[in-house]
Formats: structure tokens, C-alpha cells, sequence
């Protein structure tokens, strides 16, 4: 028997202090630099009011990220997340319009996002269909559906909606009028993503589930012979994603009281970009729920920020990109120096 | 007991020989069906029709299963470029605003032409030096190129009138129009390199296991950046296509391309004995995809149908030639 390999303080130079390897701390670090960079040019930036906003902003981005991150931990990629946002809010808006309560129609909406999840996981385990190819499939499916029941992507206005539906989106968790008569609104969405991230972040690291389903992403065969369910974990991810990503999909319609067809589209790139970028906080590389809420904040304070120094809305995006790439690039050469 | 085994053989040969061909069943039982329903889909015109609608994807398509090739078939780290769609889109709009502002289509192809291979190099750089996975290398390339097109094109639609574009689009070769050469041409060229050449045994010996491509003495680095940079080349060349089309540039070009352009390249190992991506199956599944597009509109399929049974069918072909693929490999 060789020693128990207890403390192995990987010795990759100077940049190890204590254990702590700051090579993966670029995103943090670009975070914090671009948070200060915007309070200096923008006095208006980094104030309690519009930390409020950026936080507000970014909670359905979080969710939908989260609900991606199971699916990336488990080796695979889920482009459905969109479709099963928008059909997670189509379901629930048209069982309230038919007269139904809140508590049936968010169920009937989370339903909805699991047979999606069911749907992309029969097709990846049973015919082991590479998972982008299901969920491009899949994507193409549900917008049309969305298209069908829609009469070709009219949203759909709910008036006098259900208060506690309401309170999903536009429910203020802390309200705190200043004496200048400004107004700091953490919306309860805030809480709504804090909470599962908890949730997500405890499954992913200590149950037993969680730590499968890491194990069947690195080394599928492996896990395969060791005994963890890789198929039945594996369609687990994808419910969850379907799940978490319809609800916040409701989210999403209650803070606009409409159902808006194909909006789903516009959180895919962005929660997988905040999943990806997580995972270089992740010393294997693995997705994690922190790394990804830093990706989301990442992703809402460069718009927020971008928006209040008043640069151009087509440079926002190439903003975005250049900044994505230097943090990658940067942390990837930190990394091989080391 | 020697005749029994040889039968035995036989038989399994010719299986696996009728499913070598499953993909290609696939494509022909759809063609087979819209011929059924509607008298034009076999009318020569409208497979002229159809291959011209279905080049630029091609094309593009060709570039995208390079690029899947060479980066082996891992789900998370594989290789696959997300900013394929975005930079045909911004080549359609460089040479849209260059030929408006006055110099001619050569100089402005030229100059989105030199974008492109410069954005293949960017992406090449960032994954094969830098380490950067390519889905999130190609992804914030993706984002950059969208600011950019927005920023050249003023996301207007810049319409062009220039004799060299009008040619492409409306004139033709041989009774074959202009796009579908050029859609043989890159076609050729992309099967050659690839399957009868050393550099693509290379680039599939890469995409199979890169320590051991690098352990055989081949250039891992090279071999990766050339397929990015022929990629980023493919989507110039649709790029000319496209433009001539529309006779201009149009906002979100490229984000619509890009779920076409993904599907093109994964689902082109369905034409393969061996389920892997392949320049051949790339054509093939792009005709596929501009089929069903073109074939829904002739039997009149409402148009928000379409995509619904675009994706289920994409999903049953896939599925079938999958499951026999595996039933197969196994006997091998």
C-alpha cells in the first residue's frame, strides 16, 4: 500500500500560496475589475439601487443556468433549455387563462419542462444519439410547437393575473425606499435562484447523485463498471434541467404578465457561455454551481454596466465577446505557466 | 460444419452492407414520400431548385464536420465552431457595405475573405494554444462577431446591385446554375482532403485520440488549425452565395444558419458505417435539410409545422441508423 494521499499540496509554482490555486480565480478576479472599472466611470453604477437591478436582472439567467449545469456536470449539453423555458410558460399562462389556481398551473408548467427533460433523455440513453444532436432536435420541435399554439408566435397578455403567479417575477423580497426617494428593490426572484442554487449545489456536491453524476461525466465507462446508474442519472439531468428551465420560464412570464413565444432563445447562449465559464473555477474543469452564479453576475454586469456608461448597444456585444475571450485566454495562459 | 460458418459469414457481410447504406435509406424513403405527394418535387427544375437553396448550407456544413473531425466526438470538449453562422453573416454584410461604398465585388470579397480566414486563425489560436474549449472559444467568438455585424451593417438591410453577384445568382453553367458549381467544386475539394489524402487520415487520427496522432509523429497543432481556418474559408465561400441571394445583407443571417449549419455537421455520421462526421454525409444531410424545407412547402405543410416535423423526423432518421449502427458494430 502506498501512502494515503491526504495533503497533496500540488506544488505548480508561485502561484499556489497555501493551497489555494489562484490560476482559477481569473473570472473572479475580471469580475471585480470590471465591477470596479464601472463604479469609477459611472457613479450611478455602485449604488444599492442598481445592485438591486443587476441582481433583479440576472436571477432567471441563474436559473436557467442551474438547470443547465446538471446536464453539463453529467457529461452532456442541453440545447433545449430554451424550448422548455418558453413551453414551461406557455403551460402555465394558458392553465391560468383557462381558470385554473397558481399551484396547478406552475405543476402543469414544471411538468411540461420535465416531459421535455424525459423526451431529450429516452433519445440520448436509449438510442445514444449524441446530446446535441437530441436537443437541437428538440429545439426545433418545441418553437414550432410554441408557433402552433401561439398562431405563429403572437405573445399571449394575461390580464388581471393570479397575485401569487404575479408575485414569481415582480414580488419585491426587500423593498427599501430611501430618504432621497430612491427606491432599492431585491425582487423575491432573487431568493427564488438563491435557494436553488443552494438546493442544486447541495445535490451536486454532497449526495451521492450528484457525485455520480460528475463521475459519469468524466469517465462514462468507468462509472458505467463501478456500478452508478449511468443511464437512469443521466435522463435524471436532463428532467432537471427541463424542470428547473420551465420555471424559470414562468418566472420569466410573470415578470412581463405575458407569455412571449421563442424567448427562450435568447437565455441559451448566455447560460451556456455562465456554465462554461464556471467551469475554469473548477479545478477539473468540472460545471459548478458557483462558478456558473459567477458567470451569470459576470454576464449582468457587463449589460449593466455597459448600459450605464452609455456605450453603444452594438458595441455591447462586441464588448462582451472581446471580455469573454481575454478572461479565457488569460486564464488558460496563467494556468499553462504554472 | 465449413459451409455452415461461410453462410454464417455471408450473411452477416451482407447485413452489415444493406446498413452501411441505412443513413441513405433514410434520405431516400423522405424523397420517395414528397414524390408521392406532390408531381413538381421530382421535376428537374425544382431539384435544381432545391440543390441551389440547400448550397450555402452545404458548403458551410462541410467547413462544420472538418472542424468535427478534427476535434474528436467528445460531447463538452469535442470540436465544434459556434461562430460559423455569425461569420458568414458578417461576410455578408463586409462585402454588402464595401460594394455600396463603392469598390468593386473582387476588393470586397477580398477584404471579407481575409476577415474570415483571420477569425479561423483567431478561433485555431484560442483552442489549440490557449487550451480553450472549443464551445466556449467558438461562443464568445460568436458574441464578438454579432457586436461586429451590428456595428458594419448599422443592422440594416444594405441591399446590393453588383453585376458579378447578379451573374452568380441568376445565370448558369452546363444547365446547372453557378451556386450548384461552386457547391461541387468546395464539395470536391472538402472530400478529397479529407478522405483521399494524407493530411485528412491525419485529421481523423487527431479527432480519434490526439496523444496518440501526437505519439505518430503528427502535427496535432497544425493539423487542428488548418480545420478551423478551412472552416472560417467555407463560410466565406457560402458567404457569396447567401449574398447574391438575398441581393444584400440582412440582420440575423447568421443566427439562423448556425442551428442549420450544427445539424449539417452532426448529422452527417449518419451516413457513415462508423457513425463518425464525414464530408460526404455533411452534402448529404445538407440536401436533407433543404429538402424537407423545400418539401413541406410543396405539400403545402402550414409553415409553423414545419420545423416540428423537420426536428422529429431529423430525430427518427438519426435514431434508426443509430440503433442499427450499434447493432452492427457490435457484430464487428
Amino acid at each position: 500500500m502506498s501512502k494515503p494521499i491526504m495533503k497533496t499540496t500540488v506544488q505548480t509554482g508561485n502561484w499556489v500560496k497555501n493551497g489555494v490555486d489562484v490560476t482559477r480565480y481569473t473570472t473572479v478576479i475580471a469580475l471585480i475589475g470590471v465591477t470596479i472599472l464601472f463604479s469609477l466611470i459611472s457613479p450611478s453604477f455602485f449604488t444599492a439601487t442598481n445592485i438591486a437591478n443587476i441582481f433583479s436582472q440576472s436571477a432567471i439567467l441563474a436559473l436557467v443556468a442551474i438547470g443547465l449545469c446538471f446536464v453539463v456536470a453529467s457529461g452532456g449539453i442541453d440545447l433545449s433549455v430554451a424550448v422548455s423555458f418558453d413551453l414551461g410558460a406557455m403551460t402555465a399562462i394558458m392553465a391560468l387563462q383557462a381558470g385554473m389556481g397558481w399551484i396547478p398551473a406552475i405543476l402543469l408548467g414544471l411538468l411540461a419542462g420535465a416531459i421535455i427533460g424525459l423526451f431529450n433523455g429516452f433519445f440520448v440513453v436509449k438510442l445514444n444519439i449524441t446530446p446535441f444532436l437530441v436537443t437541437l432536435a428538440t429545439l426545433f420541435i418545441g418553437e414550432s410547437v410554441q408557433k402552433i399554439f401561439t398562431k405563429g408566435g403572437e405573445p399571449i397578455f394575461l390580464t388581471g393575473m393570479d397575485e401569487m403567479y404575479k408575485f414569481l417575477g415582480r414580488g419585491s423580497a426587500l423593498l427599501i425606499y430611501t430618504a432621497d426617494g430612491g427606491r432599492i428593490d431585491f425582487k423575491f426572484s432573487i431568493i427564488l435562484a438563491v435557494v436553488l442554487a443552494a438546493v442544486a449545489y447541495f445535490i451536486l456536491t454532497r449526495t451521492i447523485f450528484g457525485r455520480q453524476l460528475f463521475a459519469l461525466g468524466s469517465q462514462k465507462e468507468a462509472s458505467y463498471l463501478s456500478g452508478v446508474p449511468v443511464k437512469r442519472y443521466t435522463v435524471y439531468a436532463f428532467v432537471l434541467s427541463g424542470v428547473i428551465c420551465a420555471f424559470a420560464g414562468m418566472v420569466g412570464s410573470s415578470v412581463l404578465a405575458a407569455y412571449t413565444p421563442l424567448s427562450g432563445r435568447y437565455y441559451l447562449m448566455d447560460a451556456i457561455g455562465a456554465v462554461f465559464i464556471g467551469s475554469t473555477l473548477n479545478r477539473q474543469g468540472q460545471a459548478n454551481i458557483s462558478g456558473t452564479l459567477i458567470g451569470v453576475l459576470f454576464f449582468g454586469v457587463l449589460a449593466n454596466g455597459l448600459n450605464l456608461v452609455g456605450i453603444n448597444f452594438y458595441w455591447q456585444s462586441v464588448a462582451r465577446g472581446l471580455l469573454i475571450f481575454l478572461i479565457l485566454g488569460l486564464n488558460s495562459y496563467i494556468s499553462q505557466k504554472s | 460444419m465449413e459451409q455452415t460458418t461461410k453462410s454464417v459469414n455471408t450473411k452477416a457481410i451482407d447485413f452489415r452492407y444493406l446498413l452501411k447504406y441505412s443513413g441513405y435509406f433514410a434520405f431516400f424513403i423522405v424523397a420517395l414520400f414528397f414524390a408521392i405527394q406532390s408531381s413538381t418535387f421530382l421535376t428537374p427544375k425544382n431539384i435544381i431548385n432545391l440543390l441551389v437553396q440547400s448550397s450555402p448550407l452545404g458548403i458551410v456544413a462541410c467547413g462544420m464536420a472538418s472542424v468535427l473531425i478534427g476535434g474528436g466526438n467528445h460531447v463538452i470538449r469535442g470540436g465544434i465552431d459556434l461562430s460559423l453562422g455569425n461569420n458568414l453573416a458578417l461576410n455578408v454584410a463586409v462585402t454588402a457595405v464595401l460594394i455600396n461604398g463603392g469598390s468593386s465585388f473582387i476588393a470586397a470579397f477580398g477584404i471579407a475573405f481575409l476577415c474570415s480566414v483571420l477569425i479561423g486563425i483567431i478561433n485555431a489560436f484560442a483552442i489549440v494554444k490557449l487550451k480553450i474549449i472549443p464551445l466556449l472559444g467558438t461562443l464568445s467568438m460568436m458574441y464578438l462577431l454579432q457586436g461586429i455585424i451590428l456595428l458594419v451593417s448599422n443592422n440594416k438591410v444594405v441591399s446590393v446591385n453588383d453585376p458579378i453577384l447578379i451573374f452568380i445568382a441568376n445565370n448558369a453553367f452546363i444547365g446547372l446554375p453557378i451556386p450548384i458549381w461552386i457547391f461541387t467544386f468546395v464539395g470536391l475539394i472538402f472530400y478529397v482532403v479529407h478522405h483521399q489524402s494524407v493530411f485528412g487520415n491525419w485529421v481523423y487520427a487527431v479527432g480519434g485520440n490526439p496523444l496518440a496522432a501526437r505519439t505518430a509523429g503528427i502535427n496535432v497543432s497544425k493539423a487542428l488549425t488548418l480545420t478551423y481556418v478551412m472552416a472560417a474559408i467555407t463560410a466565406a465561400i457560402a458567404s457569396i452565395l447567401v449574398t447574391a441571394r438575398l441581393s444584400g445583407s440582412v440582420p440575423g443571417v447568421g443566427d439562423i444558419m448556425l442551428l442549420d449549419i450544427m445539424l449539417a455537421g452532426l448529422m452527417s455520421a449518419i451516413f457513415s458505417r462508423l457513425s463518425v462526421p464525414n464530408i460526404p454525409g455533411a452534402i448529404l444531410s445538407a440536401i436533407f435539410v433543404g429538402m424537407l424545407s423545400n418539401g413541406f412547402t410543396l405539400i403545402n405543410v402550414p409553415t409553423y409545422w414545419v420545423y416540428a416535423i423537420k426536428g422529429a423526423l431529423i430525430l427518427a432518421a438519426v435514431s434508426i441508423t443509430t440503433a442499427q449502427q450499434r447493432r452492427m458494430i457490435r457484430n464487428v
